[in-house]
């Protein structure tokens, strides 16, 4: 592989430092993140930030970012210093940033994520965006559809796509976070080059590492961090690659890792043809006392391969521990065979974080702690005290929280639990992932002592050092198969970080080149005549389904056809339609409201006092989408500033706001004037005016989700909040927004009913909340956020009144009403996870 | 340039004895339940002062049943938010198990125990389907609940026809019946709370459903069964739901179709102002119990104000948004409530 060395650079004294960071501190915790550390970036220079891993090097570029706030400290950005910042800002100021992990909204498409990273004065207009994106990925050589959606992508495509939204900001400061760990040696090689040619632009460059060799071959600065400190700074020219090293891990590799026994005994766990979604064919055995290390350039199937050994399921093979055939078919199987397996994800998968230390240690052994089924705490206590008293943990009690403890504790914990369950194979994915030097040594003291005991140790890490001092054979995955198997004194940390790129060289040269690679290859967008028909596909099932429901009536009973029940039903669908928006809003960035039903009583309260004349009939619309808006709004406050639930603050809400309709009409009353009524009940062309305007909202609506800033913003804080964040997306202003918007869109609705009614009722409304719910779930809206169409909306509203107005005309039982609307709401939300799972298991198979 | 030198590794420092617990009094005022019974205590301390009387037997008497119901709805609540989940059927379920019993437990009809047992059991099987839906599907509870809660109103309607029912009188008896001075409906909720949570804190299923609520995915790698400590959630929560449905028929003695309809947020409340994280995980049913007995006496306390519903609701919202908000803030880290009792000692200690 060939690295790019740069040209000259203007010497650090030329130009002064475009981001300066200064006196930086950041707690976490139980751990002290950053501790005043101070960071220049100079035009035109490469600067390298080194470190293991938990040394801050993340932390400190997130600071940078604004997507972490500091405790402490000042940035310098843009001529300005600041004490925080927010994403949006830093964007705006000239600072790209390419995260470790894309920070993507994964329901976005790849056009609407690149106009979310872009500062204002880059963007292109909406109406040319694609076509834009299209030219402009061409030219960087990418082969991606702008119109994907960015979750269907590998982890490599998002990675690549970062980079080129980066790329197209022209920024000031650009941040690389382990950029080259997701790519292959030749994407390597052509970041470098565009890294070159940003530098000679006078853009500022900071690159987190920790691969040597880049450093050396691209970068002029340095500054080395350990344990939130700043351990050493200069010019890369200065330095030997050794010291360097030396620099990072702050002692020598004999020091920090155990002696590696002479040979192996006989075969702990064999591992014989076992292949998976991810990996196929993989054949190992772990001998009596060895450690064996798993590696590969990420998303090449090692994690998959380490967690089905775990159980995590869909692998077939032959899996023995100490010569006997065992089942991971599930984590129990494993389990039962003394399999262990520990997750990199501490906080998720792992650990029961907001349990204490004694509940987390005993939790391997409760049959042991709780003899006869009861709790015994001195027992607890003395099994907790066994496992973990060679550790040092830092903690006041045993009593202490584990999230709270730094994650060097948390790891120990985790081993200490690990190891009271027993176990015959211990599966650690990242085991020194975010923790300190000190406890790093403790950690490999312990898994090599756990494997003279006899425990098979397999250890995943994405750091070639650790596993080379760590381990007594390597194993390399790529493309899901075993690419090198690196025996004694051939694991090196150059053979194994060569061995993944090397295998995944060859593999270019025979395989054709997936999407995403640069290479020669001409982008080949989907027809955008077929998307649209795909977008399309819901609503006109729906509407078809609705013209069935009302052909099948009126087959029964043709009066059904007749123009005033139709204009009926059509006057009652407005309604519907606008409260499934008013939850649509909401739905799509991840909460719900619960309070639609009472600010539609609310609203048709207020309106009643106006209605006796046409003529203020205006004034009482507006104070009616007003106080919707009102009551959305402080919905939004207490889910974002007080961090109140959702659910829990718009229940809340929802029985105020009845109440103060039920205060202001203790009694239905305040019936419409005839003008008034005439009004609000005029049609065009026969057909509802109220209607025609609950379309022209769906359709504002659906512009505003599709087609705008705001939209993209809401559907990104729905799929994920913190990467929205990163992206630069005001997550709480966001959700403030929607809240209102579903507040004033229920105003609405609250006014459509009063025109059905003629009368302001404070009890009208509260099935509506229901039915809002009922018509996102037919429409087919994610309720995990993220997605949703309002046209399917508006169409499943149409769909459900159909059905509601068709049982009552059968008169069947008023109980039906709501037996349909529940079975369809279960049925519909079940039906896509079962889609989903048939979909991953034949994808496993 | 600078350099600064590598650090010599430290040598392991003389290690101290980790103890096992801070100091007892500090255990207890880490509680949730302590927070739950000094708001309790406080509210009862005011009471008199606001308005005389709202603390005499009569008041008191008045008050405990309904407490008793908060309690029995918000135990369940309290099983199914442990296990991250949330409720939202509860009303339809309290509805449900009252016109069972008001309108099938005549003995011209199935007669009182029947009806009961059916009311109860009956009710019971929409929670068994909440808690399959939820957990094997892994679908969010909210929807799920909302979906069963209207399933359950539909029942409501086929069994009442529209139209509310009568309570058997020897229901009414039993349900404003005293025993040693104490209503029974208090009795029979502090058994529950009493035996569940010796389930929970005591045995070695009360430690799974913990962990299981606290985190699946952890408790699913160390090959515990997950599967049934949710559904198990979902339906203790419809069975209790059920029962406090057929005391308060007897209670009210006429429930109407709409019975149920006030315990959903009191259910909610009562759990978080008891003290129970919202994300699952560890829970206090004595908490649960006196944030029940909180809101009871907050309602009887806004009712001397007021007579209109409507203002009573708007008030007891108000406050118990207010509530809501401070046991959530208080609740997220315990050392700044231990502050309050003893300044300058209100940081967690930074390790």
């Amino acid at each position: 592989m060939s690295l790019v060395t740069t040209a000259t650079t203007p010497t650090p004294t030329e130009r002064s430092a475009v981001l300066r960071l200064d006196g930086i501190g950041k707690s976490y915790p139980g751990v002290r993140a950053l501790d005043g550390v101070s960071l220049e970036l100079l035009p035109g220079r490469v600067h390298a930030i080194l470190g293991e891993n938990g040394a801050g090097k993340s932390t400190l570029v997130g600071v940078a970012a604004g997507s972490v706030t500091p405790d402490e400290g000042t940035i310098g950005l843009g001529g300005q210093a600041h004490r925080s910042l927010q994403p949006g800002q830093a964007r705006a100021q000239g600072l790209a940033i390419v995260y470790q992990t894309p920070a993507l909204a994964p329901t976005l498409t790849v056009v609407d994520a690149v106009l979310t990273l872009l500062p204002a004065d880059r963007k292109p207009a909406r109406g040319r965006a694609i076509g834009w994106l299209t030219e402009h990925f061409a030219t960087l050589g990418l082969a991606i559809d702008p119109q994907a959606v960015v979750g269907d992508l590998s982890q490599r495509e998002a990675h690549l796509i970062e980079i080129a939204a980066a790329l197209a900001c022209e920024p000031e400061v650009l941040v690389l976070d382990e950029p080259t760990e997701a790519l292959g040696a030749e994407e390597t090689s052509w970041l470098f080059g565009k890294i070159a040619e940003l530098q000679d632009r006078g853009t500022a460059i900071a690159y987190i590492t920790h691969r040597i060799p880049e450093v050396m071959a691209i970068a002029q600065d340095l500054t080395v961090l350990r344990d939130g400190r700043v351990v050493g700074r200069g010019e890369v020219a200065d330095f030997t690659a050794d010291e360097i090293v030396t620099m990072i891990v702050g002692r020598s590799l004999e020091t920090t890792f155990p002696e590696k026994p002479a040979e192996a005994g006989p075969p702990v766990l064999t591992v014989e043809g076992l292949s998976g979604a991810a990996f196929r064919d993989v054949s190992f055995e772990v001998g009596r006392g060895q450690v064996i290390g798993l590696a590969g350039v990420e998303g090449n199937g090692q994690r998959e391969l380490l967690h089905a050994l775990g159980g995590a399921g869909g692998a077939h093979g032959e899996v023995r521990v100490a010569g006997e055939a065992v089942s991971i078919r599930s984590h129990r199987s494993a389990a039962a065979a003394g399999i262990v397996l520990l997750p990199g994800d501490r906080l998720g998968t792992a650990m029961f974080g907001n349990l204490s230390i004694r509940e987390n240690v005993v939790a391997s052994a409760l049959g042991d702690a709780m003899p006869g089924g009861w709790t015994r705490r001195a027992r607890e206590y003395e099994l907790t005290r066994s496992a973990i008293d060679e550790f040092a943990v830092k903690t006041a009690t045993l009593e202490s929280a584990v999230v709270s403890l730094s994650g060097g504790s948390q790891q120990k914990v985790l081993l200490a639990r690990a190891r009271l369950g027993d176990p015959r194979v211990l599966l650690v994915e990242d085991p020194t992932q975010g923790v300190d030097a000190g406890a790093r040594v403790e950690i490999y003291a312990c898994l090599r002592a756990l494997a003279e005991a006899g425990v098979a140790v397999v250890v995943l890490s994405t750091d070639a050092v650790e596993l080379e001092g760590l381990c007594d054979r390597v194993l390399v995955l790529s493309r899901g198969a075993i690419a090198a198997d690196l025996h004694g004194t051939e694991i090196t940390e150059r053979a194994i970080v060569g061995g993944a790129l090397l295998a995944d060289h060859a593999d270019h040269a025979d395989h054709a080149a997936p999407a995403g690679v640069p290479e020669a290859d001409t982008p080949q967008p989907v027809a955008p005549r077929r998307r649209w028909r795909g977008a399309a596909l819901q609503p006109a099932a729906l509407l078809a389904l609705t013209v069935v429901v009302v052909l099948a009536t009126a087959g029964r009973d043709s009066s059904f056809l007749e123009p005033l029940n139709i204009s009926q039903l059509l006057l009652a669908s407005s309604v519907l339609i606008l409260v499934g928006l008013a939850q649509l809003v909401v739905v799509i960035t991840g909460g719900i409201d619960l309070s639609v039903g009472s600010v539609v009583a609310l609203s048709g309260v207020v309106v009643s006092f106006f209605a006796g004349s046409a003529g203020s009939l205006g004034l009482g619309i507006v104070l009616a989408l007003a106080a919707g808006a009102a009551v959305g709004v402080v919905n939004g406050l207490l889910v974002t500033r007080l961090e109140v639930p959702a659910v829990i603050a718009t229940l809340v809400s929802s029985v105020a706001v009845l109440g103060l309709a039920q205060v202001m009409r203790p009694q239905p009353g305040g019936a419409a004037g005839l003008d008034a009524l005439n009004l609000l009940g005029a049609t065009v062309a026969s057909v509802p005016m109220l209607l025609v305007l609950g379309l022209i909202v769906t359709a504002a609506v659906a512009h505003v989700l599709q087609r705008t800033a705001l939209g993209r913003g809401l559907r990104a804080v729905g799929a994920d909040p913190v990467k929205a964040n990163r992206m630069g997306v005001p997550v709480a202003r966001t959700r403030v927004i929607a809240m209102a918007l579903s507040g004033a869109l229920g105003a609405g609705a609250g006014i459509a009913l009063f025109a059905q009614t003629g009368i302001g009722d404070a009890n009208s409304g509260q099935s509506l909340t229901l039915a809002s719910v009922t018509v996102i779930v037919i429409a087919g809206v994610s309720i995990f956020g993220g997605s949703g169409s309002a046209i399917s909306v508006a169409a499943a509203a149409l769909l459900l009144q159909v059905i509601t107005n068709a049982l009552a005309f059968l008169s069947w039982s008023i109980a039906w009403q709501y037996w349909v609307q529940g079975i369809f709401v279960i049925v519909a939300a079940v039906l896509p996870m079962l889609a989903r799972r048939s979909r991953t298991r034949r994808a496993a198979a | 340039m600078t350099t600064v030198p590598p650090a010599v590794v430290p040598a392991a420092p003389a290690r101290r004895r980790v103890p096992d617990n801070v100091p007892r009094t500090g255990q207890v005022l880490a509680w949730p339940a302590t927070r739950a019974l000094l708001a309790v205590a406080a509210l009862l301390a005011i009471s008199p002062l606001v308005a005389s009387g709202s603390v005499s037997s009569t008041a008191l008497y008045s008050m405990l049943p309904f407490a008793a119901i908060t309690t029995l709805v918000a135990v369940g609540q309290t099983l199914v938010i442990q296990q991250g989940g949330l409720d939202l059927s509860v009303p339809g379920a309290v509805t449900l198990g009252a016109l069972i019993v008001a309108k099938y437990g005549g003995d011209q009809s199935w007669g009182l125990p029947t009806a009961v047992l059916v009311a109860i059991l009956g009710t019971s099987l929409f929670g068994l389907l909440s808690g399959v839906v939820v957990t094997a599907f892994r679908l969010p509870p909210l929807v799920v609940t909302i979906a069963t809660n209207a399933l359950l109103i539909g029942v409501v309607q086929v069994v009442s026809g529209g139209f509310g029912a009568q309570a058997d009188p020897r229901l009414s008896d039993f349900a404003l019946g005293r025993f040693l001075g104490i209503p029974v409906l208090v009795w029979i909720a502090g058994a529950v709370v009493v035996a569940a949570q010796v389930l929970l804190k005591l045995t070695r299923t009360g430690r799974r459903f913990e962990l299981v609520g606290e985190s699946r995915r952890a408790a699913d790698v160390l090959g515990v069964l997950t599967l049934g400590y949710g559904v198990a959630a979902y339906w203790f929560s419809a069975l209790l739901a059920g029962t406090a449905g057929v005391l308060l028929a007897g209670l009210l003695r006429s429930p109407t179709l709409t019975a149920g309809d006030s315990y959903l947020l009191p259910s909610i409340a009562a759990v978080v102002l008891g003290g129970t994280a919202l994300t699952g995980g560890r829970g206090s049913l004595v908490g649960t119990a006196l944030g029940a007995v909180f809101l009871a006496q907050l309602t009887q306390l806004v009712q001397t104000f007021t007579s209109l519903t409507a203002v009573q609701n708007v008030v007891t919202a108000l406050i118990i948004g207010i509530g809501i908000v401070l046991q959530l803030r208080l609740g997220r880290s315990p050392a700044r409530l231990l502050g309050l009792f003893r300044p300058g000692r209100s940081r967690p200690a930074s390790t």
